[in-house]
C-alpha cells in the first residue's frame, strides 16, 4: 500500500469542506421568500414572487386574473364593473395587498413559511 | 516482427471494455440506495491517466459513457448526457490535478478530486432540470457520498496499480506502440 | 443477467431504423404540455421497452417520480389542496411534479426501448467500439475467474487471460464484428415503425 502524499491530505480537507459549504448552500434555500396567498370561492391559492405566472380565478361576478411578475403581484383583469383591483396596481412588499371587492378575490403579500431574514418594510405600511 | 500500429488502438478499446465489464460486475452488488453508484467504472480511467495520450484518454472516456448507453439502452435519455457531463468533467479534473500535482499527490486524491467535481455537476444537473431548487437537501448526501465512493476508487486504483503485473505490462506496450508511430 | 425475455420488437425491425423512431417520437412527447397526454405516452413507451424484452426496474421509476414530485411540493404554486402542517400540497406544483417525473422516466423508457447495443455508430469511433465490444464479451466469458475475496489478484489473472500485454499480437484474431443477431428489416417492420410514429405526433396534435 502506498503511503498517502500531501496533496491526498490536502485534497481530502478541501472536500471536507465543500460539504460543509453544500449543507450551508441547502440550507439556505426558500429562506424569506415573499409568497402572494389569494382568497377566492373559500379556496386559497399560493404564488411565490419569485416565479412569473398567473391564475384566473372565478368568484361570483365572473372571472379574475392573477398575474404574477418580475417580483410584483397585481390584478390584470376582472370581470368587475369599476375595475378598482386593476387600477391599484402591482404590489412586493409584505402586508401590503390588492383586491377585488365585488368578485371576492383578495390578494395578500406574506413572508415564505421560514419568515427568517425578511423584515417587515416599515414602506409597506 | 510483431505488428505494432494497433496496439495504442487495441489497449485503447480494451480498457473502455474494462470500464463496461466493471459497470456489470458493480451491477451486481447489492446497493444500500438505489441511487449511489460505487463508480467501479472510472477505475480504467483513473488508471489511463497516468500512461494514456490525452487522445486517448477522452477516447477511453468516450466509449465508457456510450457504451454504457448502448448496453443499458438510455444512450438516448437524460442519464446519459448526465453521464456524459459528470464524466468529461472529472476526467479533466483528474487530469489538472495530476499533471499539478506531479509526486505531491497519489491516486486517491486524484479519485477524490475527480469524484468531487463530477458530484458537484451532477447535483447542479439534478437541481436544474430534474428536482428543482428545493432539491438543494439532496447536496450534502450526494456530495458526501461521491466523496466516500471517490476514496474507495482511489485506494483500488493504488493496490491494483502496485500489484497488478498486466496493468505495467499494457504500460510497457503503449509506451513502445508510442515510440513506434513516431 | 436473470431470465432474458425475446425482443418482440427486433424480430421486424433492424437497429438503425429503430433508433430513428425513437428519436422521431421525442420531440412530440418532450413539446407535448397536459399531464394526461404526457402519462399515456409513457405509458406507451413502457409498452414498448416491455415488448423489447427490458427487465424495467418499476420500482426505482416509481421512487424517481415520487422523489420529483415531492420536491416540487415544496415550493407551492396554485390551489391548496390539502395542508398538512407546514407541508401544503397545492394543485400546480403537484401537476408540474408528475409532468417533470413522468418526462424522465417516459424518456428512459422510450431510449430503452429503442437503443440497441447492436447500434452501429459510423467512422473510425464505430469501429473502435466495435473492438470495445468484442472485448467486452471476451471479459464477460472469463467472468466467472473473479472472486470477491481475492478481487484484484484474480481480476489481473483475468485480465492477463483476455488480453495478454506480451503476445505477439495484441487482441489477436477477431474482427470485432459483433455477433450477427441482426434481423433484416421487414415491410411490417416499416409499418410498425411508421404507425408507432404516429401515436406521439398525433397526440400531440390533437392536444394542441
Amino acid at each position: 500500500m502506498h503511503r498517502l502524499r500531501i496533496l491526498d491530505y490536502i485534497i481530502f480537507l478541501l472536500s471536507l469542506a465543500v460539504v460543509t459549504a453544500s449543507v450551508f448552500w441547502s440550507a439556505s434555500s426558500g429562506e424569506g421568500e415573499l409568497i402572494a396567498e389569494i382568497e377566492a370561492s373559500g379556496e386559497v391559492y399560493i404564488m411565490p414572487l419569485s416565479r412569473d405566472g398567473s391564475l384566473v380565478l372565478k368568484g361570483p361576478v365572473g372571472d379574475t386574473r392573477v398575474d404574477v411578475a418580475d417580483g410584483e403581484v397585481f390584478i390584470s383583469d376582472s370581470d368587475c364593473r369599476d375595475k378598482i383591483c386593476v387600477a391599484m396596481g402591482p404590489v412586493s412588499t409584505p402586508s401590503s395587498w390588492v383586491a377585488c371587492l365585488p368578485n371576492r378575490v383578495f390578494v395578500r403579500v406574506v413572508a415564505g413559511n421560514s419568515g427568517k431574514g425578511t423584515e417587515v418594510d416599515a414602506g409597506a405600511f | 516482427m510483431p505488428v505494432r500500429s494497433d496496439d495504442r488502438r487495441e489497449i485503447t478499446a480494451f480498457l473502455g471494455a474494462l470500464c463496461l465489464f466493471l459497470s456489470a460486475v458493480e451491477y451486481l452488488i447489492p446497493k444500500p440506495l438505489p441511487f449511489l453508484r460505487l463508480g467501479l467504472a472510472n477505475l480504467p480511467l483513473l488508471l489511463g491517466l497516468r500512461f494514456l495520450k490525452p487522445v486517448d484518454l477522452i477516447l477511453v472516456l468516450l466509449l465508457k459513457v456510450i457504451g454504457q448507453g448502448l448496453v443499458n439502452g438510455t444512450l438516448a435519455s437524460y442519464v446519459f448526457l448526465f453521464s456524459l457531463a459528470g464524466s468529461v468533467v472529472s476526467v479533466f479534473t483528474m487530469s489538472m490535478v495530476y499533471r499539478l500535482g506531479g509526486r505531491h499527490v497519489g491516486l486517491v486524491g486524484v479519485s477524490l478530486s475527480g469524484a468531487l467535481a463530477s458530484s458537484l455537476v451532477q447535483v447542479a444537473l439534478a437541481v436544474t432540470f430534474v428536482f428543482g431548487e428545493t432539491a438543494r437537501v439532496i447536496a450534502p448526501f450526494s456530495i458526501g457520498s461521491g466523496i466516500v465512493t471517490g476514496l474507495i476508487i482511489g485506494v483500488f486504483a493504488e493496490r491494483f496499480v502496485s500489484s497488478s503485473g498486466w496493468l505495467k505490462g499494457i504500460e510497457r506496450r503503449y509506451s513502445i506502440s508510442l515510440e513506434d508511430s513516431k | 443477467m436473470r431470465k432474458k425475455q425475446p425482443d418482440r420488437i427486433g424480430y421486424y425491425i433492424a437497429a438503425l431504423p429503430r433508433f430513428a423512431a425513437g428519436m422521431l417520437m421525442l420531440p412530440p412527447y418532450l413539446l407535448a404540455e397536459g399531464l394526461a397526454c404526457k402519462a399515456l405516452l409513457a405509458a406507451f413507451f413502457a409498452l414498448l421497452a416491455v415488448l423489447a424484452g427490458k427487465r424495467l426496474r418499476w420500482g426505482y421509476f416509481l421512487i424517481l417520480v415520487l422523489s420529483v414530485t415531492f420536491f416540487h411540493l415544496l415550493s407551492p404554486w396554485g390551489r391548496v389542496l390539502v395542508e398538512i402542517g407546514p407541508f401544503i400540497i397545492t394543485s400546480g406544483a403537484l401537476e408540474n411534479g408528475l409532468i417533470r417525473g413522468i418526462t424522465l422516466v417516459g424518456m428512459v423508457f422510450l431510449s430503452v426501448a429503442s437503443v440497441r447495443p447492436e447500434l452501429e455508430l459510423p467512422g473510425r469511433f464505430g469501429g473502435l467500439l466495435g473492438r470495445t465490444f468484442y472485448y467486452f464479451d471476451s471479459i464477460l466469458e472469463g467472468k466467472r475467474r473473479l472472486s470477491g475475496k481475492n478481487f484484484f489478484v484474480s481480476l489481473d489473472e483475468l485480465l492477463m487471460e483476455r488480453f495478454n500485454p506480451d503476445q505477439e499480437k495484441l487482441g489477436a484474431g477477431e474482427s470485432g464484428e459483433k455477433p450477427c443477431l441482426e434481423t433484416d428489416q421487414t415491410f411490417r417492420g416499416w409499418f410498425l415503425c411508421a404507425a408507432a410514429i404516429l401515436i406521439p405526433w398525433g397526440l400531440w396534435i390533437l392536444k394542441l
